[in-house]
């Protein structure tokens, strides 16, 4: 049987069958799943409030207890390492294909990094030009094989992921992370001292705003909470902040929360909220003028409900101020 | 160039394109080029030191074979031996000792300044120094002739697939079979191509997806759980494992399909249910090789128990060390010598067990696997490590009793490292079994659902960052 060079092709032949089945498959569990760019590209969500951004969105907030607290709907769609380019890319295909939400909250922390994360959405391609276009442009030498081999599109984290959330209700809360030690912001401290806007990323970033705001989406940019150990060295938060404000739209605002938290238990790490700071978060967003800066005004405190006057014309948080449009 | 490398693929293409249909000449000739250029993609201002050894062992080896165990030769082959070591010496060791000297001048309170020459280490001069050594000595022992053809003897020192980190083949299998115009043969190749296949995926689907979350851990071995730092050491049991067989078998599979047999170098180490057994299952082409160059000559197991334990004991030394300039590596060495030592001592105690009989002698051979594969697992540690400092956290870690899984971020990259690694252990576990072996070994229609498996399999789950060989740096 080995002798015959026929074996090679039925071989061939084989491996093709099974990859393009297999492909298939696992292609229609993924859109199956919960997961949330699953969700997007099926066009299931519906919320009112969108959270966006890098693993620091995926860690801002708990969905459940925003919506309690906002009396709103809150879908995060936040991803680990999510860069500009691909969230502009997300945001796009989100309008288009799920009912757009009243506020687009935006973590900004990823115009700080330059690392692109496309080719992890690989088992998406297909289902978005834009997508495809992107994941072309920032890894050519992978896309190509993606044509020759339709399974090297489930080579990514994301198959794990989708696979697991088969079974599970919801991928809204971010995995509980552990307690930040001294050993933990010494490791952070070696790697970050600080943070610098990329010109790119922010130009990006704009675009995303405009077409938010061309469907009608309030984008809300925030930063988001950060440990007292992330500014131990150098405060870089004011420069970077005005690198970023220098390059976008003057009416743009950007909600400073970074210090809204400082307790240990409130982070798992220097850059990433607890679930015990997530809680504290939404209480401390709640209680003072820093969540109507954002337009998230719980509708008992703001006097127009969801839809009503902009509360965030109240607002005085120092904050907000150090960072308010020229 | 690295078998993981788009140009790899357009090499060997280009490569096999053209090695069947020429004649013998033209053959080795061509393999020879190729070789070169294969070395030559990493760094080409070594192909000076490769040629010039390689020169030298040829004409070496001519004046060997005409005074073979004389006191002549004796003479000559030490004088051999010593430049081939003063060249891997120079490369490789030169920092490991000046720093270590200037230290100790340091220690004494005399003024030093460091050196500022700094020697980049020529990928692979380890095994090529070994290739040449083992065909010098066996030509002084009249074991084997010298080659006449320098055409066939600097093929044998730098056939590509097995030029930069193995296994170390011996002259007495290699250059025979060079010697011969190999033809296209579509079983070779079949068997060549599964091989192939089996070490992309322990290379690209088990290594390289441990690698991420080991290099993590490692990095910064304070920073997690006792049994995070836990599941790092496992991981990376098994990520040199994948890598390191992974590498051999593509080697011995490319060769396969060139026509040639380069013998095995692993045989599922992780079932060796002794020190010694470990050792004739691990890295086999080198073990053998210290094993008749040097614990051999040494006296090996003849002068007693002290000299055999001395033997053991420095073979695995000089082992650890020709892994790196590094004193990681000698301690990685030292404690393999010392298992061997107290295997050898505890002897007597396996002997009465192994009198034991059905369940309980089954369950004493697993508890042997069990300790055999914790005590290596602790040894990597070392061999992993930069320096002292990160060894002993990574130790201090695991045995301080902290055993919540939180620290590692990517919770789903660690279960799927841990699936793949159950699957792999699964396989082998079966593979153990001769009869199921054999039966695999008849069902080519199974061997083919696997090998298409496979190829799913790095499709779906390996990793194609284009990392490098750990065994390269040796």
């Amino acid at each position: 049987m080995w002798k015959k060079p026929g074996l090679v092709l039925a071989f061939l032949a084989l491996t093709f069958v099974v990859d393009r089945g297999l492909s298939a498959a696992l292609g229609r569990l993924v859109m199956a799943s919960n997961l949330r760019v699953a969700a997007l590209y099926d066009g299931r969500v519906d919320a009112d409030v969108v959270i966006v951004g890098n693993s620091r969105g995926v860690h801002l907030a708990s969905t459940e207890a925003w919506s309690r607290t906002f009396c709103r709907s809150v879908y995060n769609l936040s991803l680990n390492g999510l860069d500009t380019a691909t969230q502009d890319v997300l945001v796009r295909d989100y309008l288009e294909r799920n009912r757009p939400p009243e506020i687009a909250v935006i973590e900004i922390s990823n115009v700080f990094e330059h690392i692109p994360m496309a080719g992890e959405l690989k088992p998406f391609l297909g289902d978005s030009p834009r997508l495809d276009a992107l994941v072309s442009e920032q890894q050519g030498a992978i896309f190509p094989w993606t044509r020759i081999s339709h399974l090297y599109r489930f080579n990514s984290e994301y198959l794990l992921r989708a696979l697991l959330f088969l079974f599970r209700p919801s991928d809204q809360d971010p995995e509980p992370g552990g307690a930040i030690t001294p050993a933990i912001i010494e490791t952070y401290l070696g790697h970050h001292a600080r943070f610098a806007a990329h010109a790119d990323n922010v130009r990006i970033l704009a675009a995303t705003l405009e077409a938010l705001r061309e469907r009608g989406v309030k984008p809300v940019l925030v930063l988001g909470p950060y440990h007292p150990a992330a500014f131990r060295e150098v405060d870089w938060r004011e420069e970077a902040l005005a690198s970023v404000k220098a390059l976008l739209p003057r009416d743009v605002t950007i909600v400073d929360w970074s210090s809204a938290l400082s307790e240990d238990a409130a982070f798992s790490d220097p850059l990433h909220m607890s679930a015990q700071g997530r809680e504290d978060l939404v209480a401390t967003l709640a209680a003072s003028p820093l969540a109507c800066a954002a337009s998230l005004c719980p509708i008992a405190v703001g006097s127009g409900g969801a839809h009503g006057p902009d509360p965030r014309d109240r607002v005085t948080a120092s904050a907000v101020a150090k960072v308010a449009p020229q | 160039m690295i078998f993981t490398s788009e140009a790899f693929i357009v090499f060997a293409g280009a490569f096999f394109s053209i090695y069947f249909f020429v004649p013998y000449r033209a053959q080795i000739l061509l393999t020879l080029a190729a070789s070169y250029v294969f070395y030559g993609w990493w760094d080409w201002r070594f192909l000076g030191l490769i040629a010039g050894s390689t020169a030298f062992n040829y004409v070496a080896g001519r004046l060997l074979a005409a005074t073979p165990r004389s006191a002549t030769g004796r003479r000559r082959l030490a004088v051999v031996v010593a430049v081939n070591l003063m060249v891997l010496g120079v490369f490789k060791y030169f920092h490991f000792f000046a720093d270590g000297l200037l230290n100790i001048l340091e220690a004494l309170g005399m003024q030093t300044s460091t050196s500022t020459l700094r020697i980049i280490l020529p990928i692979g001069i380890s095994f090529y120094t070994f290739h040449s050594l083992s065909y010098v000595v066996d030509i002084y022992r009249g074991k084997i002739k010298a080659e006449p053809d320098p055409r066939v003897f600097a093929t044998y020192i730098a056939l590509w697939p097995q030029l930069v980190a193995g296994p170390i083949v011996r002259a007495s299998r290699l250059i025979p079979q060079l010697k011969t115009r190999k033809r296209f043969s579509f079983a070779r190749f079949l068997v060549g191509a599964e091989l192939v296949i089996v070490g992309f995926f322990l290379k690209l689907v088990i290594a390289d997806r441990l690698a991420p979350i080991v290099d993590n851990i490692f990095a910064a071995p304070e920073a997690f759980s006792g049994l995070n730092v836990l599941i790092g050491v496992i991981f990376f049991g098994f990520q040199i494992y994948g890598d390191f067989c992974g590498y051999s078998l593509i080697a011995i599979g490319l060769a396969r399909i060139m026509g040639l047999n380069l013998g095995r170098n692993f045989r599922r180490p992780y079932f060796a249910s002794s020190f010694s057994d470990f050792w004739q299952r691990w890295h086999i082409s080198l073990s053998t090789w210290l094993r008749d160059y040097l614990y051999v000559p040494m006296g090996g197991s003849r002068g007693g128990r002290l000299a055999t334990f001395r033997n053991l004991s420095a073979t695995m030394l000089l082992g650890g060390l020709w892994h790196g300039a590094a004193w990681t590596f000698v301690v990685w060495g030292a404690l393999h010598g010392a298992y061997l030592v107290v295997q050898r001592l505890l002897s007597p105690v396996h002997r009465l067990a192994e009198g034991v009989g059905g369940a309980t002698h089954r369950g004493l051979v697993a508890a042997e696997i069990f300790g055999v594969v914790i005590a290596v697992f602790v040894a990597f540690v070392f061999f992993r490590a930069h320096d002292f400092h990160e060894a002993s956290a990574v130790l201090t870690q695991i045995f301080a009793g902290d055993y919540a899984f939180v620290g590692i971020q990517n919770k789903v990259q660690v279960a799927l490292g841990a699936g793949l690694i159950a699957l792999l252990v699964g396989v082998e576990a079966g593979a153990e079994a001769p009869a199921v072996r054999a039966a695999v070994r008849r069902a080519r229609p199974l061997r083919l659902m696997m090998a298409v498996s496979m190829l799913c399999m790095l499709a779906l789950f390996g990793a194609f960052a284009g990392s490098q060989f750990i065994y390269f740096q040796f």
